[in-house]
């Protein structure tokens, strides 16, 4: 069950994550209008994210490149959620960050493949 | 040891970069060192257990308000966060590439600087939780996120003592993680709706 269970929550995690850069890439032309719903769905990705390290198995450190790739990828949106609420950085540089975090999201996917 | 007034460390990200690098430097030569004294895992464990407590002690001690200031600093839980982000990608990295056994993720989860990482992770997140209080209905998302890493980070430490006591550990802190972020993310909103509303 946790081995389907888990796949599936990281790739749900990251569905969400993707309509967050897609809204944070239209949010740095209409930022009042777009922020609130990055924010939203970053969250809803970081939890079916968190979800999926659960249903993996953190009883053991990762061993499997897909499940450190999830890890990779919390850590990854850990730091864009905490950008959010740094004073400075509210705005377009955590909607930067988020972008960035995204990039690097897939850019590890890929090259594990 | 205070920090300049105009530029204080714990809003300082370069800074805090340079200082945690400092840090993982020190215990991966640390474990280095006992590691050529040829001590096994467990001792190394009970050694990094004692050293932590003395240096914790000791910050405890001699610098108190600055370190509260730096452990609940937002800006330096996003440094930790990419240090350790880049941590997981070099372990990835060098487990794909066929690197240096020590770098490779299995052997690099089980080091004492990565172990030290998660100790300052955790630590930041408990003096979080301290500053945070009192705890009600609605903020226990928030200690139950701010929890979880020090029970991880105890888990996978007592896993080489005690294997099963150390995975549900493990275990329980992931489970706190998931249900804080829900709590946080969706509960506590809907409870200040309700509030709001009546």
């Amino acid at each position: 069950m946790t081995g389907d269970l888990q796949p599936a929550l990281q790739a749900a995690g990251f569905a969400c994550v993707t309509v967050a850069a897609v809204l944070g890439a239209l949010a740095l032309r209409r930022p009042a209008r777009e922020q609130p719903q990055v924010l939203r769905w970053t969250r809803a990705g970081f939890l079916l994210l968190s979800g999926a390290l659960v249903a993996g198995g953190m009883a053991s450190w990762p061993r499997q490149p897909g499940q450190q790739w999830g890890l990779l990828c919390w850590l990854i949106f850990f730091v864009v959620l905490h950008v959010h609420r740094v004073p400075g950085f509210k705005g377009r540089t955590a909607v930067l960050a988020g972008l960035a975090g995204w990039a690097l999201a897939a850019g590890a996917y890929l090259g594990l493949r | 040891m205070p920090a300049p007034a105009g530029n204080p460390f714990h809003e300082h990200i370069p800074r805090q970069a340079l200082a945690l690098a400092g840090w993982v430097g020190f215990w991966a030569g640390l474990e280095a060192l006992l590691r050529a004294q040829g001590l096994e895992e467990r001792r190394q464990c009970l050694v990094f257990l004692a050293a932590l407590a003395a240096a914790g002690l000791a910050a405890l001690l001699t610098a108190r308000p600055w370190l509260f200031r730096l452990f609940t600093s937002v800006r330096f839980a996003v440094t930790q966060g990419v240090f350790l982000g880049a941590a997981v990608a070099l372990g990835m990295a060098a487990t794909r590439a066929g690197g240096p056994e020590a770098l490779r993720a299995e052997a690099l989860f089980r080091s004492l600087w990565f172990c030290a990482l998660l100790a300052v992770l955790a630590g930041s997140m408990l003096a979080v939780t301290w500053k945070r209080r009192p705890y009600n209905l609605a903020r226990t998302g928030f200690l139950l996120v701010h929890v979880a890493p020090s029970l991880i980070l105890l888990g996978g430490l007592c896993r080489r003592f005690a294997p099963a006591a150390g995975a549900w550990l493990v275990q329980a802190g992931c489970a706190c993680l998931v249900i804080g972020c829900a709590w946080m993310f969706y509960l506590k909103p809907w409870l200040k709706r309700r509030e709001s509303g009546s």
